[in-house]
């Protein structure tokens, strides 16, 4: 990519702010409470006074997608940071311990790839405690294997470059070398990982909420929006899966495009070597 | 079959039992950790609310769940490796029966969605790549974008809302309509019928990525030295990208195969629950609402195995086809 076009803004990250700003103004932007039921208005189509009509108790559609871009961001962002944030210890330790270590833990990588993660997903959350901080925890740990694979192989090939090995001659210890030479040399796999996880784990998250197996049902989450519309569907009722769908697809696109466009600027070989 | 081909195929099979006894500890300890009370999990919640609690102390005796956890494991891995997986209180039947029972309806489903999904990926990558940076490309890597940015559930929400409820051409749900056809015939097309919407909607799951990765490989391709030695041979550009170019590119293909196989067990949970299609993903969903733990531990070891075993046969099948594959 030319140097010329660099110099523009993501269409990604526009719309990124854009969504950041939707969900902290929330309050500021809508005129009905999103989670209280008003019987008078259920399963109204969009109009001047609910722009995106309302749902089966009645609630303000577009207050509950504001407010669920609350969740979704939240969860989307914190399950790509605790992913990558292990995924890159385990990677690091890995590609520059090497030997015993290396094989120990990349057994564990094959092992936690094995069982689909769908399914390892709705066994964790089945199996233990769910509410936000426990479906957090749970896509984190089941998506760090990727980051960790990547960041290992990049970390073997730094470990033998020639300014690690003038910090080893110096006599500097392995604690040093991994802080100060080779992960500032791998930030930009963890941001641009960072970025892409975020999609993939809002999507996850959605689909979590959207079997009843998500954020608990009074939060409101596109996933659990889309729950509660799948009995409306039969009714011809396209408004309630509309709305929250629409989000889910801007947002996770948006941040697919930023991530690409990072992966672009960020990589140190541009004609994409770095497969991410 | 060459003696290093062998040899390669040896220690791949070779590597197997320590992922599977990585798999079965990786099951036993969320089991484990988790806070499901395991007598509960073994009897079912109503049965141990019925029994009297010397008779439950004396089969949590029997269980070994008195045992320190090593020997917890060893017992329960014992009993796994004799077929006995637990009995699934939701379907009152051995869990291994509830899910052989189940597979065949997933295998359908999965093999349809994935031929669907490869032809038309493989078909829209390569005309993408061949008219690489024109309007039709642009055209379908934006769609191509937009559809990996979609859950599968929401395409199967629309699907469903536009296919069998605004035009009523298609049934909603379920693999054989309730007044099932007897003959030969009609009992055919029902089927079909009913598998044309789950099977589309698992398909368009997947385009995305077979797209890209058709594409990509595509355009790499064309760059090597045997498309500049095909085009100075004087063969035209379509003898050019067909015979060369994309049948060099659809070798890795089959490794890719290896890594689909687990996101298409992943999109038939979705797909299944939603058109209530009875095979193992909807079996899943159902065991997790109703928190069925012993049937979710086995659905968990048996779908990993079908994983271990597809990546398997993937890599023995790129070795076989690619002879400049070296066994390292």
């Amino acid at each position: 990519m030319d140097n010329e076009k660099m110099r523009y803004a993501s269409p990604g990250l526009v719309l990124i702010i854009a969504l950041l700003l939707l969900a902290v103004l929330a309050p500021y932007l809508t005129f009905y409470d999103p989670v209280r039921a008003s019987l008078g208005e259920p399963m109204h189509p969009p109009s001047f006074d609910h722009p995106f009509g309302t749902d089966h108790l009645g609630r303000d559609l577009f207050s509950r997608v504001l407010y669920g871009t609350r969740v979704s961001l939240l969860v989307g962002m914190s399950a790509a940071l605790l992913a990558v944030g292990l995924g890159a210890v385990v990677g690091l330790f890995s590609g520059y311990y090497g030997g015993r270590i290396d094989s120990i833990l990349m057994r564990l990588v094959d092992t936690v790839y094995s069982p689909p993660e769908t399914i390892l997903l709705m066994v964790l959350v089945t199996m233990f405690t769910r509410n936000v901080w426990t479906i957090i925890l749970a896509i984190g740990l089941t998506h760090w294997m990727s980051t960790a694979r990547l960041v290992r192989s990049e970390a073997l090939s730094i470990r033998q470059r020639p300014f690690v090995e003038s910090a080893v001659a110096l006599g500097a210890n392995d604690s040093y070398i991994l802080l100060a030479h080779i992960a500032p040399n791998l930030l930009y796999i963890a941001v641009i990982s960072v970025t892409l996880m975020t999609a993939h784990a809002i999507l996850t998250e959605s689909f979590l909420s959207f079997l009843g197996l998500g954020i608990p049902p009074h939060l409101p989450s596109w996933g659990n929006m889309l729950n509660e519309a799948q009995r409306d569907i039969m009714r011809g009722i396209w408004w309630t899966t509309l709305f929250p769908g629409v989000m889910i697809v801007t947002t996770v696109l948006s941040i697919n495009l930023l991530g690409e466009d990072l992966k672009k600027r960020l990589s140190p070989n541009r004609e994409g070597r770095h497969e991410l | 079959m060459d003696s290093s081909l062998a040899r390669y195929i040896l220690r791949r099979i070779l590597q197997i039992p320590l992922l599977l006894l990585g798999i079965s500890l990786l099951t036993f300890l969320i089991f484990y950790l988790s806070p499901v009370n395991p007598t509960i999990a073994y009897l079912g919640l109503i049965t141990v609310q019925k029994m009297p609690p010397e008779d439950v102390a004396k089969v949590e005796k029997q269980l070994g769940l008195d045992q320190p956890v090593q020997v917890r494991y060893l017992v329960w891995l014992e009993r796994i490796v004799h077929g006995d997986w637990g009995y699934s209180h939701i379907k009152k039947r051995p869990v291994l029966d509830v899910i052989f029972e189940r597979f065949p309806a997933t295998l359908l489903l999965t093999i349809t969605g994935y031929s669907i999904s490869a032809l038309l990926g493989v078909a829209l990558g390569l005309i993408s790549a061949v008219r690489a940076g024109s309007r039709i490309d642009v055209a379908l890597s934006g769609i191509n974008h937009v559809i990996y940015s979609t859950p599968t559930f929401l395409v199967a929400l629309l699907a469903m809302l536009v296919f069998a409820v605004w035009l009523g051409w298609l049934p909603s749900s379920r693999m054989v309509s309730v007044d099932r056809p007897t003959l030969a015939w009609p009992m055919l097309q029902d089927r079909i019928i009913h598998l044309i919407l789950p099977a589309f909607v698992l398909a368009l799951s997947h385009l995305a990525v077979f797209y890209t990765y058709i594409r990509s490989s595509v355009l790499e391709a064309m760059q090597e030295d045997y498309i500049i030695a095909a085009r100075a041979k004087g063969l035209n550009e379509r003898a050019v990208i067909l015979r060369h170019a994309f049948r060099n590119s659809l070798l890795p293909f089959i490794t890719q195969i290896g890594i689909f196989l687990p996101l298409l067990i992943g999109g038939s949970v979705v797909v299944e629950s939603i058109f209530a299609w009875p095979g193992i993903g909807k079996l899943t969903y159902d065991a997790a609402l109703r928190a069925d733990y012993m049937l979710l531990m086995g659905l968990v070891l048996f779908t990993s195995l079908l994983v271990i075993l597809g990546n398997l046969l993937a890599d023995i099948a790129y070795a076989l086809a690619d002879p400049r594959v070296k066994y390292g």
